[in-house]
């Protein structure tokens, strides 16, 4: 090799491949701070799991109802209000702006909200496996203790979550049939008192009890009159036709007619309102509340099923593992960085080398 | 041979492979527009006609919109991509193959072929993407700013680098062996179906997602979609990878030509 020709060799080796690595062993070696991880393994649950006739995961289209959860708990894990909340909590972004940290890792001062969410989602990590089931969350931050801390309020911020979903949703589908029982007690209430107020109108109980002590009564009264006009028959033979007993008798027998009369006339026509008619309007106003009290009846029964099938579809954040507290500082992975960036640097230098040597060639 | 410095003897072959591939490429460039008329308008209009046609297949299920943004506009912005793949790993590929005649000259190196119909190609699927987008810009007024300019341009700069890696490792072995050109022909035909074009990876199931995100060209589209539109990157889908695969395929496809650069000549 001509001597002339090793500037270029040289300034190719030192750009593409002695300075990337080494500026990257230095950064990684000298420079990068420590990150502790801290772990949990969860899983969502329904007291009545999910039927599916066929499982669809195994023509790879899952997306059951446990899925959904889980994906709704990873955006909130990953989502700006836990940021928030993590801040307001223990001040995340001061851990994250520490000025102990080295520069590429940490937070500047002046970073916005947004750039904040980005490095937030650069060190907590939520990983969904679909074959388990299990969402793994894990948190990564320059002290250990900070990590698991975190982690822990994440955990039990996602509790409340899927504890407030619960409540909304049982609370929602009782909701329809608490009214629709309202409704209906109120009806049945209604058609109760206006069964009353008929009773105390007409001064009955039932109008077949009061038809029946009518018949009684007729009953009683015709028989006295029969008993009277036997006796009449058999004195008349005896007295003389003016005796003050005779005319005694004719009087009660005459009244007895009366009465008889009269009694008729209350089961049906004469004057005022007969027994027929209030029993026709008596019935409909028992009718009326039978009606009601059957609905009611119903609502009742629908809303404990209701209410049955909510709580067996609460769902319940379980937590597999514990958030972990780190011994040992895992990230970054500064064997696996610096033997990729040896790597890559090596590719790029030969394809550098490369291309150059294929302009020679062209001399 | 007489002695030269490096730096002379750099300057005066980069001259040279320059006014090569310039030669080249006038060449490319005379005989598109010699070659049909209709054949140069029509690699014009392909982009645009895919897009009209795959944006009726979603407009006749009813949806005018993916995430937010145009359907036209969302399949016009993975179409370009997919585009630049595509006649990398077919027409930049074939450069070598259909020049061989020029091989000939001393100064005319394999690679230059390479270089000369990558650069024809791209300005041709640039053109036609600036009709295109500019085209929706005019007509149907989208927004067609990006969220993040910076990522958009990296993201368009690691897919052209890729490009060009791809062509010249595939352009390698095509010139080489007749089979493996068939096969290569082969086994893209399926490109536009596996490459989240017109759809979005997030509706694909995740272990479909984890597959698919294999192939670079899902992640240049999803990536562009981060940029452009906003959009959250799925799980699989980093710039990361992106950087990986391009510095593979790079230095895959300059080893593989330096070491089959005298084959090739002798073909």
């Amino acid at each position: 090799m001509r001597y002339s020709s090793s500037i270029f060799s040289v300034g190719l080796f030192i750009v593409f491949f002695a300075l990337p690595i080494f500026s990257v062993s230095f950064y990684q070696a000298f420079v990068s701070t420590d990150r502790y991880e801290s772990a949990a393994s969860t899983i969502i649950t329904e007291q009545k799991p999910s039927v599916t006739s066929l499982d669809l995961s195994l023509i790879g289209l899952p997306s059951t109802a446990s899925d959904h959860d889980a994906h709704v708990v990873k955006t909130l894990v990953l989502s700006k209000d836990m940021v928030r909340y993590l801040d307001e909590k223990i001040q995340l972004r001061e851990h994250f702006s520490n000025l102990e940290v080295d520069y590429f890792s940490r937070l500047e001062t002046d970073a916005t909200f947004e750039d904040f969410h980005e490095l937030y989602r650069d060190y907590f990590t939520v990983d969904y496996n679909v074959e388990t089931k299990i969402l793994r969350i894990a948190v990564q931050a320059f002290d250990r203790a900070y990590a698991q801390k975190a982690l822990e309020l994440i955990l039990e911020r996602s509790d409340e979550f899927i504890d407030s979903v619960n409540n909304r949703m049982s609370k929602e589908q009782v909701r329809f049939f608490r009214l629709e029982e309202k409704k209906r007690k109120q009806e049945m209430l209604v058609a109760k008192a206006k069964l009353l107020a008929f009773q105390q109108a007409n001064k009955i109980y039932s109008t077949e009890a009061e038809a029946q002590t009518i018949f009684t009564t007729i009953g009683a009264l015709e028989t006295l009159a029969a008993q009277k006009q036997s006796e009449l028959d058999s004195r008349a033979k005896i007295l003389s036709k003016n005796s003050a007993i005779l005319q005694e008798l004719g009087a009660q027998i005459a009244s007895l007619q009366r009465q008889i009369t009269s009694e008729k006339a209350r089961l049906a026509g004469g004057q005022g309102r007969d027994i027929s008619e209030i029993q026709s309007d008596f019935l409909a106003v028992q009718l009326e509340l039978e009606l009601a009290t059957t609905a009611f009846k119903s609502t009742l029964t629908t809303l404990e099923q209701v209410r049955i099938e909510a709580a067996r579809k609460l769902k319940f954040l379980i937590v597999v593992t514990e958030p972990s507290l780190a011994d040992d500082s895992e990230f970054p992975r500064r064997w696996y960085i610096v033997i990729s960036t040896i790597m890559i640097s090596l590719m790029l230098y030969v394809v550098a080398s490369l291309v150059m040597a294929i302009i020679r060639e062209h001399a | 041979m007489r002695s030269t410095s490096a730096t002379d003897q750099l300057l005066r072959g980069l001259k040279v492979q320059r006014s090569v591939v310039f030669a080249l490429f006038m060449k490319e460039y005379r005989a598109k527009l010699a070659g049909s008329q209709f054949g140069l308008i029509w690699s014009l209009m392909e982009p645009a006609t895919y897009v009209i046609v795959l944006s009726t297949i979603w407009l006749t299920l009813g949806r005018t919109q993916i995430g937010g943004v145009p359907i036209y506009l969302f399949i016009a912005a993975a179409m370009l991509p997919l585009k630049v793949y595509q006649v990398g790993i077919g027409n930049i590929s074939s450069a070598v193959r259909q020049n061989l005649n020029l091989l000939d000259y001393p100064n005319v190196k394999p690679i230059d072929a390479f270089y000369a119909r990558y650069v024809a190609e791209i300005m041709l699927v640039s053109i036609s993407g600036a009709c295109l987008i500019g085209g929706l810009y005019w007509v149907a007024e989208y927004d067609i700013s990006a969220r993040d300019y910076p990522l958009l341009l990296l993201t368009v700069l690691l897919a052209l680098l890729n490009t060009l890696g791809i062509s010249i490792l595939l352009g390698v072995y095509k010139t080489r062996s007749e089979s493996f050109q068939r096969a290569v022909t082969l086994a893209s035909q399926p490109l536009l179906f596996v490459s989240a074009v017109f759809y979005p990876l997030s509706i694909i199931p995740l272990s479909g997602q984890y597959w698919l995100s294999w192939n670079p060209v899902v992640q240049v589209n999803e990536l562009i979609r981060v940029a452009m539109f906003g959009w959250t990157a799925p799980k699989d889908i980093s710039l990361e990878y992106l950087c990986l695969f391009t510095a593979i395929t790079l230095f895959l496809a300059y080893v593989a030509y330096f070491a089959n650069r005298f084959t090739l000549l002798k073909r």
